[in-house]
């Protein structure tokens, strides 16, 4: 990797040592203590990082009122 | 492994009981997609024996209480015409 290129700070061991440029990465997920397994049901995933939900009405778009009584306010079911 | 102290299984009711059943159900089948890519993850394996004990102890209150929800949990008491009685996962009662 070239001296002055910067990566975020990531927990050690999800990047590989050595990256070169113009290849795109996922960083290798570590791991964390499972969801309380309804709420994992809930979310669709037992780990809270991956729980990525739908935030609806961010960039000024109003809330669909339909998707929030399904998703709730935050997207979060 | 120590065997956990079992939760009042039997103390909940049927909604109750069937949502620990697919909730712990879910849980060992995401576990087991992580540990696919850990699979020397201890901690990922423990979490996943927890749940799926949670799973096996749950199904079973449930088939002792409710009748069986998968042909695994069939008892010889009640035999197969209980079985096929209760009802098809997609009849509305089952849900």
């Amino acid at each position: 990797m070239l001296q002055d290129q910067t990566i975020p700070v990531v927990p050690e061991g999800t990047f590989p040592p050595r990256m070169s440029l113009a290849m795109a990465y996922v960083p290798f997920q570590c791991w964390e203590e499972p969801l309380p397994e309804y709420k994992a049901l809930c979310q669709g995933t037992v780990f809270a990082s991956l729980a990525k939900p739908f935030m609806m009405g961010k960039g000024g778009r109003s809330y669909d009122e339909e998707a929030v009584e399904v998703m709730g306010r935050d997207g979060k079911g | 492994m120590m065997k956990k102290p079992s939760k009042s299984w039997d103390a909940m009711g049927k909604d109750e009981l069937l949502r620990a059943v697919q909730a712990n159900q879910f849980a060992v089948r995401d576990l087991m997609l992580y540990l696919d890519t850990h699979p020397t993850d201890a901690n990922a394996l423990s979490a996943l024996m927890l749940r799926r004990q949670d799973y096996a102890d749950a199904a079973d209150a449930y088939a002792k209480r409710f009748g069986a929800l998968t042909v695994m949990h069939v008892n010889d008491e009640d035999g197969w015409v209980a079985w096929s009685n209760t009802p098809w996962p997609w009849e509305k009662e089952a849900n």
